[in-house]
């Protein structure tokens, strides 16, 4: 039996006499031990399923239950069985860490003389252990999300639903937060976890759903999505000069090359700065002055990976002066930018 | 940990609040502040007796007056703070959580919803209980002077525990209710000012003082003196107790009815909950409807035993109150929505409304079965509280006629000029005139029944002497006036009132029905009910004050025979009723007027009502998947 299972789920939100669709008809299946990647834009409709699943919404029609519980029947008993983590959330002001994770063991009716196990427990995994007695308001924004997060396990729930867990978070608070989404699957939780951020999604998560405009484009195992969608792949070349010529070679090799632009002008590599940036400025520079001098082309490959060093081959052997030759790692985000069109609904 | 802690209940929302209201110095400041300002009165008060008593000597008998006047200096300010300081702290305690987006995680952890609202609502109690009990201390001066019974400050700080109770679940009510902090403070304070608007008005002034000419009180005046004997009286449906015990019980009760609509309204189907509102509101009116009644038959059969306890009216004038109760509650339960796949099968949705699990759902179409049966029970209630005295078959004939109260009003005054030495014969009475130096003598008699002398000095001066003054003091019940002078209309009596209460229900229900599916919105529905009833209970009083004549009566005058109070009022003092009043059916009973005018009211807003249904079925919205759940 799968944990985790949505039939048709459709979610309609009513503004006056107009309905709204947020969610058409969401279809999926996650069996134990899954951690499911929910990507899509904000206003997709990634935060309306979760909180159906959490309990928190009703849907207009459809179907969903965890581990064979329907989620609208019996909503009391999801709860006992269901990590919540809300994408906005807030906590509690003059309240102390200790208190904040003793209050909600309280709240999940933990029994009264196991709960200061249970929260040196949740503090140990998230870290939070030296901030025991401190002030919640006093955490930084990853400290808190953590603290959320240790809220979250207390009463050790089979399923975890997570929404935007590293939104807003420094580079150095999302690798925390990864790495103990790691832990947290090591320790066979299911975990649906939802992000408009995709590098992040691509190493722990075994399957990946796709989600725009209410509907899921794609939804199934990371591998086969990034082969059915993907069918190319992306290489960034950097060259130091004569960019026209380089083109005129590539654009020639049509048999595993297709989709030759130019990313960058004269300085190099533009994302190399800014790291894992969702949006692509390089539209934006594609019609910058080419002649004669370097930039950065990404073209799309189509051929065998193993004999990428073909085009780099027929490159040098040119004489075009290659500076670098490599596969940016924001696959993932490629796979969205192809299946997405950019809606926001 | 300790054995103590052992002893709190574990409501983890209590134990939180608790932690955080008492951290730092905030909370000591308050209590500072708070005994501060008390006791710096209590010291002004005190110093200017002092100053006062050392001047006049009056020492040890003056200090008891003393100690009584203190004791309210310190009583009033507390109660003013508790009022302003519970609501203060509950208003926003639950928008705060949706504003703090903690509200979900609360919603999502196994606490009832209850324990929710009730932790929050212990934990301000229990700090404006601090509060209080903090100034117990200042009470020992008023000991000291004299004057104060133990009893008396029991009663007093029992009285403000369950104020702040009442106080802080309407905070919490509409709490649950707004969307915004602000918005619930401001309505909560708004509530608290029409309250004492409400208590004011009606205890002090005396609603409706124009009713009675003759200087009585009126029926409505007697009905709120039994409203407030109830509340802060020494007697509780027939026990005796200390005063204010019956303040506390209903304080309580309400409380509890409010903590349950913000339990339900935080409720994911807060519909489904209404069972249990309706329980309460039913126990609430009905427990009011007979400790009402409970004192006005006991004041109306032992008067004259019991000094203190006097009723002059008739008691059915005791269901003035529950039915003022049950009309308030109409925009309350007859408003709402009807969905478009219920308006689809109107037939099988009424149907189900009115059984016993249409009840327990809060539906539209269950409202005014629900109101109706809340009117029998509140009728039943005041028949019961004849039980006591031994009098159950007495409350079907407790309206003035049938016992024996004169129905119209006297003829008008006649004036008699006899000749000094005359005897002067005046209706049913004898009276002489005797001989007094040639001046003129003129006798009156009065509406009443009471014969006023006028007589003039030869100098001018006029001297007048009111000869008999029925029925003040009333020590025997009058014999009823000889049929040939006074013909009685039928006013009617408790069966007629519950016809023309019901039908007044019905139809009042039904318009607010109409205003719910005409405008869609719960909140413009009983804001035009309230209205409605503004004007029912306002226009036709001020009206009549400027009606002089049959000829100039208009129809806001009128519009009285839409207000029950008015059939009440009849059957209560059907002597008094027409004299100064000018209707359109003249003296045709006003139970009648009102249940016919109210039926054919019912016709019309049932017939738009089911046009609107109809556009309502029209629209062929989906059915909401909880229902989709709950059918299956």
């Amino acid at each position: 039996m799968p944990m985790i299972e949505i039939k048709h789920l459709r979610k309609e939100y009513r503004e006056g006499s107009k309905s709204k669709v947020a969610l058409k008809g969401l279809d999926l299946e996650l069996e134990k031990g899954d951690i499911f990647g929910f990507i899509g834009p904000n206003g997709a409709g990634k935060t309306t399923t979760i909180k159906m699943l959490a309990t928190l919404l009703i849907p207009t029609a459809g179907a969903a239950s965890i581990d064979g519980i329907d989620v609208v029947k019996h909503p009391e008993q999801i709860r006992s069985i269901v990590g919540y983590m809300p994408d906005f959330f807030g906590v509690y002001d003059d309240i102390k860490v200790w208190e904040y994770l003793d209050f909600f063991a309280a709240a999940y009716r933990l029994p009264r003389d196991k709960r200061p196990g249970i929260i040196d427990e949740v503090l140990a995994l998230t870290d939070l252990t030296e901030k025991k007695d401190s002030y919640v308001e006093s955490l930084s924004r990853g400290m808190k999300q953590r603290l959320c997060l240790a809220k979250t396990l207390v009463h050790d729930p089979k399923v975890m639903l997570l929404d935007e867990p590293a939104s807003g978070l420094d580079p150095r608070a999302r690798i925390e937060i990864r790495e103990l989404l790691k832990e947290l699957q090591a320790m066979g939780k299911t975990i649906i976890v939802s992000s408009h951020i995709l590098p992040e999604m691509e190493e722990f998560c075994n399957k990946i759903g796709i989600i725009e405009q209410g509907e899921l484009i794609v939804a199934g195992d990371v591998n086969t999505i990034a082969r059915q969608v993907r069918g190319q792949h992306n290489i960034d070349i950097s060259i130091v000069e004569d960019l026209p010529r380089a083109m005129a070679i590539l654009e020639g090799m049509t048999d595993v090359v297709r989709e030759v632009k130019i990313t960058s002008g004269v300085r190099g590599s533009r994302r190399d700065e800014q790291g894992t940036q969702a949006d692509a400025p390089s539209q934006l520079l594609q019609k910058t002055d080419t002649s004669g001098r370097g930039g950065v082309l990404q073209i799309g490959y189509v051929g065998e990976p193993d004999f990428e060093y073909l085009v780099l081959q027929a490159l040098i052997q040119n004489g075009v002066k290659v500076k670098a030759f490599y596969t940016p790692e924001t696959d993932l985000e490629d796979v969205f930018l192809r299946v997405t069109k950019g809606h926001v609904a | 940990m300790s054995v103590f802690s052992r002893l709190i209940p574990d409501n983890p929302v209590l134990t939180k609040e608790l932690r955080v209201r008492m951290r730092g110095s905030r909370a000591y400041w308050i209590l500072l502040g708070y005994l501060g300002f008390i006791a710096v009165l209590v010291l002004v008060r005190y110093n200017s007796f002092q100053s006062a008593v050392t001047s006049i000597g009056a020492g040890g008998s003056a200090s008891s007056s003393i100690g009584t006047e203190l004791f309210n200096w310190i009583m009033i300010p507390q109660v003013f703070l508790v009022l302003f300081i519970t609501p203060a702290i509950t208003s926003g305690s639950l928008t705060i959580e949706r504003e703090q987006q903690t509200m979900d995680l609360l919603t999502l952890t196994r606490l009832s919803r209850r324990g929710i609202v009730l932790g929050k609502l212990m934990s301000a109690v229990s700090f404006t209980a601090l509060l209080i009990i903090s100034s117990l201390p200042l009470i020992s001066i008023c000991f000291m002077l004299g004057g104060v019974d133990p009893l008396q400050v029991f009663s007093a700080y029992m009285m403000m525990l369950a104020a702040s109770v009442l106080i802080g679940s309407m905070g919490i009510m509409w709490s649950s209710a707004a969307r915004t902090t602000t918005q619930a403070v401001m309505l909560t304070y708004f509530t608290l000012f029409l309250l004492f608007l409400f208590v004011y008005g009606s205890f002090m002034q005396g609603l409706t003082q124009k009713f009675a000419p003759t200087g009585l009180p009126s029926a409505s005046e007697t009905a709120f003196n039994a409203l407030s004997q109830s509340w802060f009286g020494n007697q509780f449906i027939g026990f005796r107790v200390p005063e204010g015990f019956g303040f506390a019980v209903f304080s309580l009760l309400c409380g509890t009815l409010m903590t349950s609509v913000a339990t339900a309204r935080i409720e994911m189907f807060p519909d489904r909950k209404a069972g249990t509102l309706r329980a309460l509101t039913l126990l609430l009116i009905s427990l009011q409807a007979f400790s009402v009644a409970n004192w006005w038959v006991s004041a109306w059969y032992h008067r004259g035993s019991r000094v203190v306890m006097t009723a002059v009216q008739p008691p059915i004038g005791a269901m003035i109150i529950p039915c003022i109760a049950l009309l308030l509650l109409v925009p309350i339960f007859a408003t709402g929505e009807v969905a478009s796949f219920e308006a689809q099968r109107i037939g099988k949705y009424l149907r189900w409304s009115f059984s016993p699990a249409g009840f327990k759902r809060g539906k539209l179409g269950s409202g005014i079965p629900f109101l109706a049966v809340a009117t029998l029970v509140t009728v039943c209630a005041y028949w019961l509280a004849f039980v006591p005295v031994g009098k159950a078959g007495a409350a079907f004939h407790s309206g003035a006629l049938s016992l024996g109260l004169p129905g119209l009003p006297p003829p008008a005054p006649i004036n008699i000029n006899g000749q000094p030495g005359e005897t002067v014969t005046v209706t049913g009475q004898t009276m002489s005139i005797s001989r007094t130096n040639g001046s003129a003598v003129t006798a009156t008699k009065l509406p009443n029944g009471g014969i006023q002398v006028n007589r003039t000095d030869p100098n001018g001066m006029a001297t007048v002497s009111i000869l008999t003054n029925w029925p003040v003091d009333m020590p025997v019940m009058p014999p009823p006036p000889p049929a040939s002078t006074l013909v009685a209309p039928q006013t009617g009596d408790m069966l007629q009132a519950t016809v023309a209460l019901l039908a007044t229900i019905v139809g009042f229900g039904l318009f607010c029905v109409l205003c719910s599916v005409a405008f869609r919105s719960r909140w413009v529905s009983a804001v035009a009910g309230y209205v409605l009833l503004a004007i029912l209970w306002i226009v036709p009083d001020v009206s009549t004050s400027y009606t002089t004549s049959m000829k100039d009566t208009s129809i806001w005058a009128n519009l009285g025979y839409l207000n029950p109070i008015q059939v009440f009022s009849q059957i209560c003092e059907p002597a008094n009723y027409w004299q100064n009043r000018f209707l359109m059916f003249g003296h045709t009973p006003m139970w009648q007027v009102c249940t016919l005018a109210w039926g054919a009211l019912s016709v019309l807003f049932l017939a738009l009502i089911l046009i609107f249904v109809r556009i309502i079925a029209k629209e062929n919205a989906p059915i909401p998947y909880e229902e989709l759940v709950q059918l299956a």
